[in-house]
């Protein structure tokens, strides 16, 4: 039997070393361009038949999801100032969404289920509200460790709190999205390896049981892809309005 | 309040994708706020160990870095409540 931790194993398909680089390609890598390739796929899909006034199945699916982001994007960022973020935001919640329903098809990867990548999302997040700030603001950016009504007394106690809470909120992304799915996956083989082991009297439970939790698991793909968008619209939000 | 069938005059939205989706709300709260408390605490803890390790004031970094990063938690976890709350009124009212 498998360890429950087995499929979470990478695996190099292509080795390519250039340097000390380890460039290879990997199943990690290759379920990554498949979840590129179904986000990409579908845009260039309808906008090649060309985008009708009556929309067909595909096409009205996708403007629900732009209409659906496009005011989570207003709602947390504002009017005027998020429309330039609409697209990049966009990009975010369908990779990640992507990735994450890509993972619940059997025998395939959930890149999302890597801390590296998503660590690597929320890094990129962080740096790019950090550019935000500063090319908005200046230094008055600064002020953001202060919050606004704090007697003067307590800002020396203020700021490395802010400070603190700035710095978990790029780590709290990135872990969250990876113990969801993580977890999930791993309920899933242990369950899974438990109705394979198990007498038939036994067995029907954990397999039931399995096939309840790939359904959560499917609203949890969703969820966390939409908690993320969520949270980078929220941080991108908090730092063109500075409060 | 609001449950699994969507209202309507959104008869197209998938499930999921319904404005408002009791479902979705709800593990929202319960996946948000969890890991807020924890890792502002853990972040706390490392940057008061560092701290230690820097200056050589053994407990201490560790011991106020714990505090402040569990009162940085906490005020995560505040804005982040405040944030759903402003959502429900927002759903309430329109």
């Amino acid at each position: 039997m498998d360890s429950p931790l087995h499929h979470f194993e990478v695996h190099t398909i292509i080795p390519i070393h250039i340097g000390g680089l380890d460039l290879s390609i990997n199943n990690a890598v290759v379920a990554m361009w498949v979840g590129l390739a179904i986000v990409a796929g579908s845009f260039i899909l309808v906008v090649s038949r060309g985008v009708s006034p009556i929309p067909g199945k595909l096409q009205s699916l996708l403007e629900i999801i732009l209409e659906f982001i496009s005011d989570l994007v207003y709602e947390f960022i504002g009017k005027e100032e998020g429309k330039k973020y609409i697209p990049f935001i966009t990009t975010l919640f369908l990779f990640i969404l992507a990735c994450n329903l890509i993972g619940l098809v059997p025998g395939s990867y959930t890149i999302t289920s890597q801390v590296v990548v998503t660590g690597a999302f929320a890094c990129g997040i962080f740096i790019m509200t950090l550019v935000i700030g500063f090319s908005k603001h200046g230094l008055g950016f600064f002020g953001i460790l202060v919050p606004p009504g704090v007697p003067k007394i307590m800002i020396p106690l203020m700021v490395p709190i802010e400070i603190v809470s700035m710095l978990a909120r790029p780590i709290s992304l990135a872990v969250r999205l990876f113990a969801n799915m993580t977890a999930g996956h791993t309920i899933l083989a242990v369950l899974f390896g438990l109705a394979m082991t198990s007498p038939l009297w036994v067995s029907w439970m954990p397999f039931g049981f399995t096939i309840i939790i790939n359904g959560l698991e499917i609203a949890i793909a969703f969820i966390q892809a939409y908690i993320f968008t969520t949270l980078t619209c929220v941080y991108i939000g908090d730092v063109v309005k500075l409060h | 309040m609001i449950g699994w069938i969507p209202a309507s005059d959104s008869y197209q939205h998938p499930k999921l994708m319904s404005k408002n989706n009791g479902l979705r709300q709800g593990m929202q709260i319960a996946f948000r706020l969890g890991t807020e408390l924890t890792v502002a605490t853990i972040i706390g803890a490392l940057l008061g160990h560092a701290l230690d390790r820097f200056f050589g004031t053994r407990p201490w970094g560790l011991a106020i870095g714990v505090i402040v990063g569990g009162a940085a938690g906490c005020l995560n976890v505040y804005r982040a409540a405040m944030l759903l709350d402003m959502e429900d009124d927002g759903d309430n009212n329109s």
